[in-house]
């Protein structure tokens, strides 16, 4: 069978695990990717040049060449409007084409997503499994109103048949290695390896997936669940001769929540790899033994969520319970150990005031990490803080609506605040967390305590983004490097393409 | 005053000492959506994070506490968890 994958922006690891097992099991996977310049979901939007690059209809174009029996959507919200629209295309295109549309934002709000004309299946929680059975039984032309994790729409009765969620597999081991080839020709392997060793996280924080995640799969599976060390060195070692990778990325939610795997794990990976990495993971699994332990295993950086440092709205709200001492050690473990300190931070939280913004601004001039990147508040559908929010009265019912449709701004592009006057605090506050990670820390205290932070929303954009430009070239942040040099591949690309009046849209062809 | 720096210093190594010697490895098992409640209680008893598994619906969390913290966690697990909780020594296979 013939399924057309496609994603916009950046690299996507369901996405890639999804195509591994369809090939496994003797289908065609193809990838369409749209490189949706300055308005790619992941860091930048600036929507006149976005619209100078726009390649949607291209990308409309290329999956209709290839003639495909399925078409299917791996769906943030955040990207939800885009694959609307590239739906919408092809089916005007070639009607009969199934389409599915799979991923966070579907398992989010099935009941609105299946409603929709371009969408005839819906993909709820992980899919290996799913939608294996699925295209097996769909090339067969089989029954498939009844595979456990898919919604069917019945297109000549209307009727819709919600199947129940599937029931997680322990043993993720066994899913193939990702299929990174997908995404090689437009985001090249050989910059940065990114991989996950393991699935799922114990904490609910309000704002996050794995809060819907922890709720859906409660009875129906292990949710967290880790890969063995044999797995995931056999994975970099072999992808390691494939693409000749110099980095390495692990997206884990919590990377180093097991005592005894982890030693085991680094302990092997500077044996048979050998190679710097980033991880993330959270304040309660941190310590000065941890971070020593990354550091000898070749850790260059550490991001970990603070989010508020508020303690006690922290845990009402946001049900994060780390304390700022416990923020304070686990940075300063990361620091003695010499390993660089990302430290998320979201503005824009339900009732914050500026009294809020100040301590925390204090707190991190105080703490000075190698970066702070600062989030604005984006909901998330079906997550526990839209209905905090709702209840507060901070949202209503058509800013519901609109968080159901993907309709809201990124987290890093104003997120879901609609007043003036609180932008423009977040943008000022943001543009401060930026400088206290460089200025000298009296200036930063002059600037918080004399309230000139307050202005800063006045500062062009552009002179913050170049100085964060700045800071990553000094820091060597790679991700952010090589995201910067992909800007410059891809936009030379597309003009030189515009002139020579073809399309850009690459597609994978793999079997 | 150079002597009792010393001494000072001293007594606090010597404290921490007697304080690290005396710590003991504990094993949480509750509900999934109670990570919260256990992370604020063993974070309130300067406890240490050492793994969190997953065991059909529950979690399984061993931390490193000081030994006579023992019965504070206990209390503090119960004001939060009420009975929906288990809390044992825990000890390495």
């Amino acid at each position: 069978m013939r399924v057309v994958f496609l994603y916009m922006g950046a690299e996507n690891l369901g996405v890639q695990y999804l195509s591994s097992v369809l090939k496994k099991h003797g289908h065609e996977t193809f990838m369409v990717f749209d490189p949706a310049l300055f308005n790619d979901k992941y860091w930048l939007t600036v929507n006149s040049l976005s619209k100078f690059f726009d390649q949607k209809k291209d990308v409309i174009d290329k999956v209709v060449n290839l003639n495909p029996d399925l078409i299917a959507f791996s769906v943030f919200t955040d990207c939800y409007k885009w694959a609307s629209y590239i739906a919408k295309g092809v089916k005007q295109k070639i009607p009969n084409v199934a389409t599915i549309f799979g991923g966070i934002h579907p398992t989010s709000v099935p009941e609105e997503v299946i409603m929709e004309d371009f969408v005839d299946y819906v993909g709820i929680g992980e899919g290996e499994d799913s939608l294996l059975e699925f295209v097996n039984k769909l090339e067969k032309k089989e029954d498939v109103r009844h595979i456990p994790g898919i919604w069917a729409k019945d297109t000549q009765s209307g009727l819709i048949y919600r199947n129940p969620i599937r029931v997680l597999s322990d043993d993720i081991d066994s899913i193939p290695f990702p299929d990174k080839e997908m995404f090689n020709p437009h985001l090249p392997i050989k910059n940065g390896y990114m991989i996950a060793a393991s699935r799922g996280c114990p904490y609910s924080c309000t704002f996050c997936s794995n809060n819907l995640y922890n709720k859906i799969y409660k009875g129906n599976g292990k949710w967290l669940r880790r890969r063995s060390t044999k797995n995931i060195i056999d994975e970099l070692k072999a992808m390691k001769v494939k693409y000749n990778f110099d980095k390495v990325d692990f997206v884990d939610d919590i990377f180093t929540c097991h005592r005894d795997w982890l030693k085991e794990f680094l302990e092997t990976y500077k044996k048979e790899i050998n190679l710097p990495f980033k991880c993330i993971t959270h304040p309660h699994f941190m310590s000065d033994e941890i971070a020593v332990q990354l550091k000898e295993a070749g850790c260059y950086a550490v991001a970990l969520g603070v989010q508020s440092t508020n303690e006690s709205y922290k845990m009402k709200v946001l049900k994060r319970y780390e304390s700022n001492d416990k923020v304070r050690e686990a940075t300063q473990a990361l620091k003695k150990a010499n390993v660089s300190v990302i430290l998320q931070h979201i503005v824009g939280l339900p009732d914050e005031t500026k009294q809020d913004l100040v301590e925390a601004a204090n707190f991190y001039i105080d703490l000075k990490p190698t970066r702070i990147e600062c989030y604005t508040l984006a909901y998330f559908p079906a997550t526990e803080i839209v209905d905090i929010s709702l209840a507060k009265g901070t949202i209503n019912q058509d800013i519901l609506k609109s968080i159901n449709a993907g309709g809201e701004n990124m987290y890093f592009d104003g997120g879901s605040i609609r007043e003036i006057k609180k932008q423009r605090e977040a943008r000022s506050f943001s543009h401060l967390l930026s400088m206290v990670t460089f200025l000298p820390r009296p200036v930063s205290k002059l600037f918080v305590k004399s309230g000139l932070w307050s202005y800063f929303y006045l500062i062009p954009n552009g002179a913050i983004t170049l100085a964060e430009v700045g800071i990553v070239l000094l820091t060597r942040e790679h991700r952010a490097i090589n995201y910067m040099k992909y800007y410059f591949r891809t936009c030379t690309s597309l003009i030189v393409k515009m002139f020579r009046k073809t399309s850009y849209v690459a597609t994978g062809l793999q079997k | 005053m150079l002597l009792l720096g010393f001494k000072s210093k001293l007594l606090k190594i010597l404290i921490l000492f007697l304080f690290c010697m005396d710590t003991q490895e504990i094993v949480v098992k509750a509900e999934m959506e109670d990570m919260g409640s256990i992370s604020k209680v063993i974070q309130d008893h300067k406890g240490d994070f050492l793994s969190i598994d997953q065991e059909g619906n529950f979690l399984i969390v061993i931390a490193r506490i000081f030994s006579k913290d023992f019965e504070n966690v206990r209390n503090g697990l119960k004001s939060l968890l009420g009975d929906n909780f288990k809390l044992d020594l825990y000890k390495k296979k």
